[in-house]
């Protein structure tokens, strides 16, 4: 039986940040990434009928994000992850019944907490899509320490994420720089 | 305290993500990736960071968020990252800083939004905190921002900007701005404008604008120059007067002249949609021409999914110029008659000004011969019985054009376009 458009839309917004993710984590740009998963959607509701269920919808549109972030990826002449690579993360990825509302409330709380200078690198490149030579430009530091400084705020936001969701024996509530 | 997650991992995906990665640490990435679950995880952890990380511009969202907000609602629509984190403060705007802010929002009409490094976002004009985003959602929304040169730069439409360096750079990460450049005083230097394809620098005195889709950045020059590099930094061109410069992802450009507005126009369905084309596709029948057809989207403006059909948005290069005695000419098939709306959305004839107005007939399609080919034919000065109509005088230069069958789908194929300026017919 053909899903709904409402339902099918809803479906597509609890998706959201998975199917993002995944044509970022290609595209390398979250703001095109964005614009992929509109395309998806949009091309998910004139296919509407076409769906069976929940499960469907997602494997669609996760090979729908991936193919045209891998399009953006070539125009742009980046070097991709071998298809095989993509082929594992997008079933990863492609696992309905895991639900990631709870980790990414738990990584809004921990980028919530991200200060100084790390908060600052984080926003240059990832909301304002600066490469690290320009944020190092900007900020009158070297490449290499930006992406230092990237590295360790990638692993504090994941250690905080943990602790959040209590699988560490840690206390919450720290900060993350 | 162990660390949980492997230094190596993050170092290669950082440069992973900037695509800077050697062949070897390429490799050696692909390997761990293929044979540890793990890694792939961690990988994937990464990535929804990154994407958390620029929906938030790292602003604290401790709050837990609905599980169907108006910020997905608008991401949905279109109307961006930035605006969709968003929550409109409807109310005195506490961060106001002093007159000598180096960008200040002057003036705004539709739904426009800012927000700030801290997250608060208002709807009102004054100072912009260093670091801000606006965001304009809406086809016919606008603002202006003032820089400390004098410098005013209009963002129109599904549009989102940052603005960095201290009020010297804006950088447009989606849709449209047209700059007045300030002419250069001794000793300063004027602002720059950049997106993730080009940088527009050495712009005294110029009026450009720059436009922003999945897979270009084109520069229109109106008057002055503008240098532009690409997003190595390395030179490009320098944009005349009267020029455009269109620059795409992969780096290949081409620069051509910009023709003026015309009073005609004609849109069929016969050649594949424009680059950026918004919402809508081009179906083919049989015994039948092709046709523009409608998709159900989410409409930012009734925040309801409708069946439409939206052109791209051409703010600088302009549809057609409209006259109250232009007509619109439509050659349609509808299988059954309904509510609907033709409906141009316009500017002024000068590209700079941020001024738009609404052009709509309402009831387009109502009485249409259903199953057959109809031709509706109207005139402009008749669409202007809205309280969004233009204010400015004509001619208008219609930028954005839109069919609009609300909830129901009609079965609306339009298979002809066109615009009919005044004068005796032909």
């Amino acid at each position: 039986m053909a899903i709904e458009r409402d339902a099918l839309v809803q479906i597509l917004l609890r998706y959201r940040m998975r199917l993002t993710a995944c044509a970022a984590v290609i595209a390398r740009d979250v703001h095109a990434a964005d614009d992929i998963y509109q395309q998806v959607v949009l091309a998910a509701l004139q296919a509407a009928d076409s769906f069976r269920d929940r499960r469907h919808v997602l494997a669609w549109a996760l090979r729908a994000a991936r193919h045209r972030a891998i399009d953006l990826a070539h125009r742009r002449r980046l070097v991709p992850l071998p298809d095989e690579i993509l082929d594992q993360m997008e079933a990863d990825w492609g696992d309905a019944e895991v639900s990631w509302s709870d980790r990414a409330e738990a990584l809004h709380k921990c980028l919530g907490r991200v200060a100084g200078p790390a908060r600052e690198v984080l926003r240059l490149r990832y909301s304002e899509g600066l490469t690290a030579a320009m944020i190092a430009g900007r900020l009158r530091r070297t490449t290499d320490a930006v992406y230092q400084m990237l590295s360790r705020t990638h692993r504090a936001l994941r250690r905080c994420v943990e602790m959040e969701m209590g699988r560490l024996d840690q206390p919450a509530g720290g900060g993350v720089s | 305290m162990k660390d949980a997650v492997d230094p190596r991992l993050t170092d290669l995906f950082v440069r992973y993500w900037d695509n800077t990665l050697v062949p070897a640490e390429h490799d050696e990435l692909a390997a761990r990736l293929a044979a540890d679950p793990v890694a792939r995880d961690e990988f994937r952890q990464f990535s929804l960071q990154a994407v958390a990380a620029a929906e938030a511009g790292c602003v604290n969202l401790a709050a837990p968020r609905p599980k169907l907000s108006r910020r997905q609602a608008i991401g949905l629509a279109g109307g961006g990252i930035a605006a969709g984190v968003a929550t409109v403060i409807f109310g005195r705007h506490y961060w106001l800083a002093g007159d000598d802010a180096p960008v200040r929002l002057t003036s705004s009409s539709g739904d426009v939004r800012m927000r700030t490094p801290a997250g608060e976002s208002v709807a009102a004009i004054g100072a912009m905190p260093p670091d801000s985003f606006i965001s304009t959602i809406g086809p016919n929304s606008s603002a202006v921002l003032r820089f400390a040169d004098g410098s005013d730069i209009t963002v129109s439409g599904e549009s989102v900007v940052a603005v960095g360096e201290r009020g010297r750079n804006l950088r447009i990460l989606r849709g449209a701005a047209t700059a007045t450049v300030a002419s250069p005083t001794r000793g300063a230097e004027s602002i720059t404008l950049t997106t993730n394809e080009a940088t527009c620098t050495r712009l005294g005195g110029a009026v450009l604008t720059l436009s922003r889709s999945l897979q270009a950045t084109e520069i229109a020059v109106k008057t002055g120059r503008a240098a532009v590099s690409d997003a190595a930094g390395d030179p490009l061109e320098v944009v005349h007067s009267g020029e455009s410069l269109t620059v795409r992802v992969d780096g290949q450009h081409r620069k051509q002249p910009v023709e003026p507005v015309s009073e005609q126009c004609l849109l069929t369905a016969t050649q594949p949609l424009p680059q950026g084309w918004n919402v809508g596709r081009i179906e083919t029948s049989v015994g039948g021409p092709p046709a523009f057809v409608p998709v159900l989207w989410f409409d930012p403006y009734h925040n309801a999914p409708m069946y439409q059909i939206r052109s791209d948005h051409r703010w600088h290069k302009g549809f057609a110029q409209l006259h109250p005695d232009s007509k619109f000419v439509v050659k349609y098939w509808v299988d059954r008659a309904g509510p609907s709306q033709l409906i141009a959305i316009v500017r002024t004839d000068n590209v700079a000004a941020p001024d738009t107005g609404v052009v709509e007939c309402n009831g387009a399609f109502e009485k249409a011969k259903p199953g057959q080919w109809n031709v509706l034919n109207v005139r402009v000065g008749d669409m202007l019985d809205s309280k969004h109509a233009p204010r400015f005088e004509s001619p208008w230069i219609a930028f954005l054009i839109i069919f609009n069958t609300y909830k129901e789908d009609l079965g609306l194929r339009v298979a002809e376009f066109r615009v009919i300026p005044p004068g005796p017919a032909a």
